[in-house]
Order: structure tokens, then C-alpha cells, then sequence
């Protein structure tokens, strides 16, 4: 339906019922109250306002759009064949997106001396910024699919922050992009799996519900594999753009790796050879 | 059906036409073919006291059930609903089954509720269940007056809309007489429940619904 549609609508549903009642529904009526397309913008807004910070006074802090460009195309076209049921998933993905972009144009002022320190004000920003998200997503509006994206996504900040944490520790101070990339898809899963088993042992335990240690594992690595590709676009920028390599490396505590300068043989061993 | 230790207790009872004994049936499709045991049933007329007991077969014991008739007071219960097929009440003191009753049964004076209904109509069948439908409608059938019970068809093709973010989720449901919910015991996936939606005179958005 489109976003400025607002007002009395009615909705009517047919149906061939083979002699139980009449194919056409009654006509149900509903009020509508659309908010346009306002409700979606403040955290756009609030991104664009990150631009007047002196850090981000660049030409080249803008290219923090070009990851974004999937999210707000999930946004403008949602995927075919997805069931409406699932689009709190969707939500919860552009929310990140959103979030990694607040992280990657704040870092100047997230990375601290000390890695903790970081790690606090990462997961701080990301919490902000996937709120904001998110909420607008849903139109300010709470639902049961809200709640469950909302878990989702608390979830997704909390194992999204300490995978950059242990990604920058297991760096050992040395940044190398691939080798940043390779330890957040190691990372990403494992905390996934480590944060998911206390709901696992409440849902099975406490509720009684039946869920197989296969089905938990396969939907941690899956909601991984959706982390993963939500980060990967940033990571890309990172290695593509210098502006935003130094920021990533301040965020990981790591610096790239030099080559060992070529040092001159000592005199007297020049001399020898001479000899 | 007896349950694993033997007893009646969660136990079904399979209740059909003797020529189709031979025929499968899942007690979740809907037809009602079978239904929650009780001890005491009223099935078409007839109020049964049921109880378990063993007989000798060909030199072995058998278990066997022992439908025993009782007489007990009864009253009317007028149905105003159509195309009803099997109707179970659930209730004291008798849980009551009627096949393609008529506008007035006389059943067992008592308390219902949790009606449980198929229709029928052309081949075409439609159920509704307590647990599906959330519908606990309760009465009281006496010698004074008439009870009544609003169940049945014609059915309705409606929709439940609700705002879910900046969506507007649509919730088909086929409703009764007094709009209770049913199910389709086969429905044609091709050809899914439609809807359209109308600004006014305009249409302004239509579709097909999802199954599940």
C-alpha cells in the first residue's frame, strides 16, 4: 500500500467456499492512520547532522552512503516472495546498517586508548542508533513483531560490538584487512552461539519448548551469515577508504602492517665484501 | 483409542459410519471423526454410560467397550445455524455428539460450551474447534425453555486488519453465523482467498493471501 495513504479504507476478501456461504466478504472497514514517509526519516536526519562534526568535514566521510545503499534499497523495494510476517527481519537489518554508520562516523570520538573504553561507547552507539532504526522502521508503534525484532536486534548490538572487540584482540595490534574480515566471520557465530544459549536453555527448559540443539545452532549461524553481510559492506568502505581505514583501525586498536625497513650493511662488512 | 497406560484419560473416541471403519483418519483434519473421550456420551438420540470390560475370545481376554443406555431428562436446544454436519458439546453431564441435526434437538439437560463443529454443504466441508477458533460460546439446556446456540453457516469471508508498524497486516478469517472461526478441512492452494482494498470508491491495493 502506498506510504502517504491515509484515511477510512475498507478492505474486502473473496473467496470460492463450494456452497458454504458467498464467495465475496462482507466489506470491513478500517482507519487508517498513515504517517507518511516522516516517521522514516529521523534517523536519515540524524546521520546527515553526524556530517557537521569536524572528523566528517570530507568529501570522503560521504562515502559512508554507498554501504548504506542496500539498506534503504530494503527499504524502498522490499524482497519479493518474503512473507509479510518477516518484515521486522528486514527492519532489524537496516537498523544495524544504520547503527554501523553511526559507529563508523563517530569513531573518531569511540575509539579510546583504552580498548574497553571503546567496546563501551561502540556498543553505546550501536544501541542508539539501531533504536532509532528501528522504531522508525515500525513506525514508532509497538507490536509483537516489534518485540521480537527488538530482542533480535538488542541481541545483534550486543554480539556485533564484542565480535569488533575480539576481532581487534585476536588482530594482535596488526591490521590486515582480509584477516579482519576472516575473524568477524569466525567471531560472529561463536558469540552468536555463546549469547543464544541462555534463551536456548530458558526456551527449553523454563518453557518447555522443543528446540533441537541442530535447529539452535543452524539459527545462530544463519543470523550470523545475515550479521556478517550487514558488516561486510562497511569493512569493504574501510579497505577501500582511507579516511575510513584509520577509523576502523581505531576502533580494532591496530595499525597496518609496514614492511621492515631496508636498512644499509654496516661499513665494515661492505668492506669485507669488497675485499 | 486408549492411551498408552490403559486408561481413558486424554483417550479419543472414534465415532463413524461402519462402512468407513476401514478408512485412515488423523485426528487434526478436522472432520470430527473422532472426538475427546468421556464416559458419559449422548450420541444422536441416545445417552450412553461407557465403561471397559473384558471378554473372553476365543479363549483369550479382550478388552471391550460397553455402551450402556441410560434415560436422563433432556431439553431443547434450538440450532440456528446451517449446513451442520457433526456437533460436538463438551459439558456435564454428557458429552454430546449430534450427526446433521435438525433447527431443535433435545439433548441431556445440563451445562456446554466449547462447541466443536463441522459443515457441510455440496462436498465442501468447513470446521471449527475450540482450540483453533478460540470460540467458548456456554449454555444451559433446561426443561423450561429452549436453549439456543448460534453455530453454523452460512459462512463469510472477512478480514481482521491490524496496524503493525507502518503496516497494515490483513488476517483472513472465514466466519459463522455468530462469528466463529473456521477452517477449510481442504483448501485449494492454487487458488487462495483474495483482497482488495478501497480508498473511498478506489481501489487502491489487492492481493492474495499467504498460507500459514
Amino acid at each position: 500500500m502506498p506510504l502517504t495513504v491515509g484515511g477510512d479504507l475498507t478492505v474486502r476478501t473473496s473467496s470460492d467456499l463450494g456452497g458454504l456461504g458467498g464467495g465475496q466478504g462482507l466489506p470491513v472497514a478500517h482507519a487508517w492512520s498513515s504517517h507518511g514517509l516522516a516517521p522514516l526519516l529521523p534517523p536519515w536526519l540524524v546521520l546527515l547532522a553526524l556530517f557537521i562534526l569536524k572528523p566528517n568535514r570530507r568529501a570522503a566521510a560521504w562515502l559512508i552512503w554507498l554501504p548504506l545503499a542496500i539498506p534503504i534499497a530494503l527499504v524502498a523495494a522490499p524482497l519479493p516472495g518474503m512473507p509479510s510476517e518477516t518484515n521486522f527481519l528486514t527492519d532489524a537489518v537496516v537498523a544495524l546498517a544504520v547503527a554501523l554508520a553511526g559507529v563508523w562516523l563517530l569513531s573518531d570520538y569511540v575509539a579510546r586508548r583504552h580498548r574497553f573504553f571503546t567496546f563501551l561507547l561502540v556498543l553505546l552507539v550501536l544501541a542508539f542508533f539501531s533504536a532509532l532504526g528501528f522504531g522508525s522502521q515500525q513506525g514508532w508503534s509497538v507490536s509483537m513483531e516489534t518485540i521480537q525484532g527488538g530482542i533480535l536486534l538488542a541481541w545483534g548490538v550486543v554480539v556485533t560490538a564484542l565480535s569488533v572487540l575480539l576481532t581487534g584482540l585476536t588482530c594482535r595490534g596488526r591490521y590486515r584487512p582480509f584477516g579482519t574480515y576472516a575473524w568477524l566471520a569466525l567471531w560472529l557465530p561463536v558469540v552468536w552461539i555463546v549469547m543464544g544459549l541462555p534463551l536456548f536453555w530458558y526456551i527449553t527448559a523454563k518453557m518447555g519448548g522443543r528446540i533441537t540443539w541442530g535447529q539452535f545452532v543452524g539459527f545462530a549461524l544463519a543470523v550470523a551469515v545475515v550479521n556478517f553481510a550487514t558488516l561486510l559492506p562497511f569493512l569493504i568502505l574501510a579497505s577501500a577508504s582511507p579516511c575510513y581505514r584509520e577509523r576502523l583501525k581505531g576502533l580494532l586498536h591496530t595499525k597496518s602492517k609496514t614492511p621492515v625497513p631496508i636498512t644499509p650493511l654496516p661499513a665494515a662488512t661492505l668492506k669485507t665484501i669488497i675485499d | 483409542m486408549l492411551n498408552q497406560s490403559g486408561s481413558f484419560e486424554n483417550s479419543r473416541l472414534l465415532l463413524r459410519p461402519w462402512e468407513k471403519r476401514n478408512q485412515p483418519f488423523n485426528i487434526n483434519d478436522g472432520s470430527l471423526a473422532s472426538v475427546r473421550f468421556s464416559p458419559n456420551i449422548f450420541l444422536n438420540g441416545h445417552a450412553y454410560q461407557l465403561e471397559w470390560v473384558s471378554r473372553s475370545q476365543n479363549g483369550a481376554p479382550r478388552p471391550v467397550l460397553k455402551f450402556t443406555e441410560q434415560s436422563v431428562p433432556l431439553g431443547d436446544l434450538k440450532l440456528t445455524g446451517q449446513f451442520i454436519r457433526r456437533l460436538v458439546l463438551a459439558g456435564h453431564p454428557y458429552r454430546v455428539i449430534l450427526d446433521q441435526p435438525g433447527a431443535v434437538v433435545r439433548i441431556p439437560q445440563g451445562s456446554y460450551n466449547e462447541p466443536e463443529i463441522l459443515l457441510e454443504k455440496n462436498g465442501a466441508t468447513a470446521f471449527c474447534t475450540a482450540d483453533v477458533s478460540q470460540f467458548d460460546r456456554s449454555i444451559t439446556v433446561s426443561d423450561k425453555s429452549p436453549a439456543v446456540l448460534t453455530v453454523g453457516g452460512p459462512l463469510t469471508n472477512s478480514v481482521i486488519a491490524t496496524p503493525q508498524g507502518r503496516d497494515l497486516r490483513l488476517d483472513y478469517r472465514l466466519l459463522g453465523a455468530d462469528g466463529e472461526s473456521y477452517q477449510r478441512n481442504v483448501q485449494d492452494r492454487s487458488h487462495p482467498p483474495t483482497f482488495a482494498v478501497y480508498e473511498g470508491a478506489k481501489k487502491i491495493a489487492s492481493g492474495t493471501f499467504e498460507f500459514g
